[in-house]
């Protein structure tokens, strides 16, 4: 099976379209400066924005849609086979921008907009999409700043499992108040242009964008004729299992991804010319980052290492396609034939992707039909997480992601494994209580005194990545957001890692957490919320 | 001064929900990070939140507050010398 990339559309700060991009990026022009558009009292922590003013939608939708239509237009597809295809999109604060706009008045009392409150569910930016273009079907991942990444391998095992034949992938993010001041409070927001890699460097910008690519089954593309911009050859994500936002110091999960990726492409070390980094440009990240290259490539490697970020700013969700596709670019700008994209997020949650000129065959068409789902584990009173965790973990943790440890522990121990291959989670509002909390903040003392611990634990991704800590699981760990039916979505994720050889089991999770203040709103727009602590195991038999 | 030490024991774990811990529990001298009490630098944020909002402190860099964040005996002395509040 070999997967080709037929299609790019992108929208970042460098410009609309693929033109302004492609040529920004080669000019090498920074385009992080004071922030115009975001309504922030933070004028001295300089972004990276789109210059499209807001319109009445959210401004991820509406960056979402510019970048979508692109890649729709560009990918010469037919309206059916466009109708056809599902959209597998990244992205974490969703519809964040309306709702930081409206939450002061909610409390306040005033409900005049309350309907729009659906609009904070990430999967509700994704859906939109799809129905802005007709596409069939949309699947939403939230895996903080490797969600788009995670997209492009959730696709590429669509294709690999015969699933479908093409598939459009990639990520929207838009900068909101919300994770402008949740970045800050980390204490990681750099008041000049960032400097990855630099020894000066003191931190990240925050930028937004939106890109994605039509991956299609390389033989399909050669009979319709597509243009091909590259090929996708191999992909992994792993999850550090150290801490919720601090990187492992050998940099375990970004050595795991990037190994796993090479050896998914059957490519080796000598074969990467280029490795288009995550290089956020604080401290951490990139000597984490630096460190698991050297233990990969060994110390005197010779393989161009850049990061873009200083030209476009941290777009967290959508890093991973706007830079698959800046990398895609460098390797016709310079030739090379094979290269790196790495996107690492929250908890640890590290993925990379292996691009190439030529087609690379990167699975079998997998024999595994037959899988052992097991029954549902849901929490209850005989269980007990005091065993599982100590105090100084659990201190972090609420009550409900506690439980969800408890059940998946009893799925486990029930099941016979002591540690999963791959976690994955799916959530309707993710971790609700700590979102509540820093939007009450917002809403009440303005832009200050956000607390790292809030923030950092109000990712969707935060609930897995626990797990992974709980349990050492250091394999794929994703996060999905789904309104309909999150452990049938989540089921399905973990069918199709199974099926296209990339693990042999997980644990499957569905988690929705509740909150008094969050569900007197739903109630207000006729919205039901209820708490879900599912755990289930999936293996091939 | 032993005073202002109960004060910010009692701020730091409700800050920092320290489950079941109670001012007695942290030993005066001992390091509040790693090997002692075992907080994170996601912790320490949090207290240099807590000394700015109770006490008016602002640190200049980050090494000014990791001398001041040793324990409980350098944070009050830090304190009683630097509070605007």
């Amino acid at each position: 099976m070999q997967i080709a990339i037929t299609g790019i559309g992108i929208v970042s700060a460098l410009g609309i379209g693929v033109a302004d991009n492609r040529r920004n990026l080669l000019s090498g022009k920074s385009f992080v400066k004071a922030p115009k558009i975001l309504t922030t009292i933070h004028k001295e922590w300089p972004v990276g924005e789109v210059s499209i003013s807001n319109t009445d939608v959210s401004r991820n939708v509406l960056l979402g849609g510019i970048a979508l239509k692109e890649c729709l237009a560009d990918s010469g597809l037919s309206e059916e086979q466009i109708q056809a295809l599902h959209l597998v999109n990244g992205t974490t604060v969703g519809g964040m921008d309306v709702i930081e706009k409206h939450y002061a008045n909610w409390s306040k009392g005033d409900f005049s907009n309350i309907a729009c409150i659906e609009q904070l569910e990430a999967d509700w930016t994704s859906k939109s999409l799809a129905k802005q273009f007709s596409l069939s079907d949309s699947t939403t991942i939230s895996t903080a700043c490797s969600s788009a990444l995670n997209a492009i391998i959730y696709g590429a095992s669509l294709i690999c499992t015969g699933i479908t034949k093409r598939v459009v992938v990639g990520g929207t993010e838009a900068l909101t108040k919300f994770h402008l001041n949740g970045f800050a409070s980390l204490g990681i927001v750099s008041e000049k242009v960032c400097r990855p890699f630099a020894p000066d460097r003191d931190g990240i910008n925050l930028g937004e964008g939106a890109a994605y690519l039509i991956l299609e089954e390389a033989t399909e593309a050669a009979t319709r004729d597509a243009h091909i911009y590259g090929y996708l050859a191999g992909y992994a994500n792993s999850c550090d299992a150290y801490h919720q936002t601090a990187s492992s110091p050998d940099g375990d999960g970004a050595y795991n991804a990037m190994h796993n990726a090479l050896s998914i492409s059957g490519l080796t070390i000598n074969d990467i010319n280029y490795i288009n980094a995550h290089g956020t440009a604080t401290q951490n990240n990139d000597e984490c980052e630096l460190r698991a290259i050297e233990r990969l490539f060994g110390k005197d490697y010779k393989v161009a290492l850049e990061s873009t970020k200083n030209l476009t700013g941290h777009t967290t969700s959508a890093s991973g396609s706007i830079e698959a596709i800046f990398t895609l670019w460098r390797m016709e700008e310079r030739g090379y034939n094979y290269a790196l994209c790495n996107a690492f997020g929250f908890g640890g949650n590290d993925s990379s992707i292996v691009l190439a000129k030529q087609p690379v065959s990167l699975c079998g068409t997998s024999s595994i039909e037959n899988l052992y789902v097991s029954q549902e584990y849901e929490f209850d009173d005989s269980l007990s997480v005091n065993d599982l965790i100590s105090p100084m973990q659990a201190r972090r943790m609420t009550p409900s992601l506690c439980k969800l440890i408890a059940a998946s522990h009893k799925a486990l121990k029930q099941e016979g494994l002591t540690k999963p291959d791959a976690i994955v989670l799916c959530t309707e509002w993710g971790c609700i209580v700590q979102t509540v909390s820093l939007l009450e903040q917002l809403a009440e003392h303005g832009e200050k005194d956000f607390s790292p611990t809030q923030f950092m634990n109000s990712t969707h991704n935060a609930a897995a990545c626990t797990l992974a800590r709980v349990f050492n699981c250091k394999g794929l760990n994703t996060t999905l957001v789904d309104s309909n039916d999150p452990i049938a979505k989540a089921e399905m994720q973990a069918k199709l890692l199974i099926r296209s050889g990339v693990i042999k089991n997980a644990l499957v999770c569905a988690f929705n957490e509740t909150d008094d203040k969050w569900q007197s709103l739903l109630n207000k727009a006729g919205i039901k919320s209820t708490q879900l602590i599912k755990s289930k195991i999936i293996k091939a038999k | 001064m032993e005073e202002l030490k109960l004060q910010l024991k009692k701020q730091i774990i409700s800050a920092l929900n320290l489950l079941d811990m109670t001012p007695d529990d942290i030993d005066n001298s001992a390091p509040l990070f790693n090997e002692g009490l075992g907080l994170d630098s996601i912790d320490a944020l949090e207290i240099v939140m807590i000394l700015d909002k109770n006490y008016g402190i602002k640190f200049a860099d980050k090494e000014q507050s990791k001398l001041a964040l040793k324990s409980i005996d350098s944070l009050a002395e830090y304190v009683s010398a630097h509070r605007t509040k």
